[in-house]
């Protein structure tokens, strides 16, 4: 029987290494092959250096422009010929991109495929992974019946964990894109400043505000402690008043901050799924019995209007009361 | 004189050229008809589902079911471009006799026709299964020129059929499109991804999927209503396909599903006096080390 094998793809480096680091720690009958294909960029030659040390066993750059234009499926076909026919598992991020790029990979190889998981494991009946389901209700644990097989992993639902680094070969691929699409233009849909998935602190907006206007005293919570701010879909998709890249949701942002301000904001089941994995979490609203309620270590009942300026003044101060 | 001659006959010349632009568009406007396959999920209502308490685990069974919301976006889009260009919306479903209630909906709000696969169709189906059936409509309507759906489904949210379609038919896809520009031969969309917005083109027939902002779907009035009760609602059968098993039964299989853990500690603090609950939080904070 040959060895099992686990082929790895993702966008951006740190994705990869979530996914090599899992992979490392699956098994079969001996431990699994580790192949991650990482998209050639100017850091390339070090960044193979850093997946070897989080379980890589073979990288492969890999130079093509379907990445960049998020052209599934010429980037599909390419997976589908390394995949060959050794039956591996493939991991993927669960990024639209990579859920996309799954879909066609599991079309061309006859393969099961399970998105926006948040667990698998290898077990003597196939595949099983935990995933989330219903707007962020409910995890659902589901078994891919063969192999080869496709998984797309939640970014961030897995630390990555170094190991001592082991001497892997590093090959190099080039991928002319042979894609039905054409990409014209790529428009930055954000303000530029700190990713919501990295910071360690939130301060989350929603239909509480009145107007535009008074974001200002939610920035200026934010700003003392150098938190990100964020916010509610309609605060985004429906007022505009934050632009699209700070929406935190099931088809937003999923953030996991040290501290989440969740401020006027209900709490409904797709504002959860994008903020459950926060480790603190804060609401600050005028219902006690909204939904967020369940969702909070401390829930401070009261308008926002009162309770946001107080709330800075008492950090400015350092807590130690009026 | 023969200057005014001159710029008589070549105003002629130029209502005869537009005269001739006029029937070409006409002409070019028939080619333009456009068939639109808008396939429409019957999901399940996510926010009616049961949980048992002392397990923890959801079940679905007896939950009521719905249109899935993303379809309704991709439903409207694609009555907006039949409205532009001409043409036919169908609708089409996968599943249960009770997918007819969808399709009675997508009727009302203003699809032409509606097609449903039924008889044979398991019921643990998979996207795998789904996209495989919904390739054997494509092929048996025959003159498609696009096939919409949402990005993904509010109950299982797997984002994998619209992808797995155009996989399986050989066709572009425009994912998580924001909006939809359709002409002669092409397509263009806006791509809503974490990156940007990524404004990408493509040729006919295509496949794409649907973000919720693309658009405000409409709803059925009274009158569109008592309308679509005479339109065609068409039932399919897997065998009438020429469907078999092994491409419908599916390679993924659910277990179990459960309620997210939730061990917040639920601590409520009195905002009626704003100093104090401030304080409190602060400190509290301070102590959970992430102030």
């Amino acid at each position: 029987m040959s060895e099992f094998s686990v082929i790895c793809f993702a966008e951006s480096k740190s994705q990869l290494l979530e996914l090599a680091s899992y992979a490392s720690k699956l098994s079969q009958g001996g431990p699994a092959q580790v192949i991650a294909i990482l998209p050639a960029g100017t850091q390339a030659a070090s960044e193979a250096e850093e997946l070897f040390s989080y379980g890589a066993t073979k990288v492969n750059v890999l130079e093509t422009d379907c990445v960049t234009k998020a052209h599934a499926d010429c980037l599909a076909n390419h997976l589908s010929i390394l995949a060959g026919p050794s039956q591996p598992l493939i991991l993927l991020s669960s990024t639209k991109f990579g859920k996309e790029v799954g879909a066609r990979l599991a079309q061309k190889l006859d393969a099961p495929l399970a998105t926006e998981c948040r667990a698998l494991n290898l077990t003597e009946e196939g595949v099983v992974v935990e995933r989330m389901v219903f707007s962020g209700n409910g995890i659902s644990k589901e078994r891919l019946l063969r192999l080869p097989a496709v998984v797309a992993i939640q970014p961030g639902a897995f630390t990555p964990e170094r190991k001592n680094a082991v001497a892997g070969s590093v090959s190099s691929s080039k991928l002319e894109c042979a894609s039905k699409l054409i990409t014209k233009e790529i428009k930055p849909k954000g303000t530029g400043s700190v990713k919501l998935e990295n910071a360690e602190r939130i301060v989350a907006i929603g239909r509480g505000l009145q107007k535009k206007e008074d974001l200002a005293i939610i920035n200026e919570l934010a700003g003392s402690i150098g938190a990100a701010v964020g916010c509610s879909r309609p605060v985004a998709a429906d007022l505009g008043w934050l632009p699209d890249d700070r929406w935190i949701g099931l088809s937003g942002h999923k953030v996991s901050p040290k501290l989440y301000i969740a401020i006027g904001i209900s709490g409904q089941v797709q504002h959860i799924a994008g903020m459950r994995d926060s480790k603190v979490v804060v609401a600050i609203n005028k219902d006690s019995g909204a939904p967020i309620a369940q969702n909070s270590d401390y829930l401070v009942v009261g308008d926002l209007y009162v309770i946001v300026p107080a709330l800075t003044k008492a950090i400015r101060t350092g807590g130690s009361g009026a | 004189m023969r200057d005014a001659i001159y710029n008589l006959g070549l105003s002629r010349l130029k209502e005869l050229v537009s005269f001739m632009l006029l029937q070409n568009c006409h002409a070019l406007h028939e080619r333009t008809m456009r068939e639109i396959m808008v396939c429409v999920k019957q999901s399940y209502d996510v926010d009616s589902l049961k949980v048992d308490r002392s397990s923890g685990l959801i079940s679905t069974l007896g939950s009521p079911k719905k249109m899935n919301d993303f379809d309704r976006n991709a439903l409207e889009e694609g009555i907006r471009i039949r409205e532009k260009a001409g043409g036919k919306v169908i609708a089409v479903s996968v599943g249960p006799e009770s997918v007819k209630e969808v399709l009675k909906e997508a009727l009302a709000i203003g699809a032409d026709t509606a097609l449903y696969v039924s008889g044979g169709v398991p019921a643990d189906i998979d996207s795998r299964g789904v996209a495989h059936i919904l390739s054997k409509v494509y092929s048996l309507l025959a003159d498609v020129d696009l096939v919409i759906m949402g990005e993904g489904s509010v109950d299982h949210y797997s984002s994998q059929v619209g992808p797995r379609v155009a996989e399986s038919l050989g066709l572009p896809a425009l994912t998580y499109a924001r909006s939809v520009e359709v002409s002669d031969t092409k397509v263009t969309a806006e791509r809503d991804m974490e990156g940007g917005l990524y404004v990408t083109e493509c040729p006919l027939p295509a496949v794409v999927t649907v973000v919720q902002e693309i658009n405000q779907p409409r709803l059925p009035t009274l009158r569109s209503i008592l309308g679509a009760s005479k339109k065609e609602i068409r039932q399919l059968s897997l065998s009438e396909l020429g469907i078999e098993s092994a491409n419908v039964n599916p390679l993924v299989t659910t277990e179990e599903i459960h309620s997210p853990k939730n061990e917040r500690k639920k601590l409520v603090l009195d905002g009626s006096k704003p100093e104090e609950a401030s304080s409190r939080l602060v400190s509290e904070l301070k102590k959970e080390g992430v102030l």
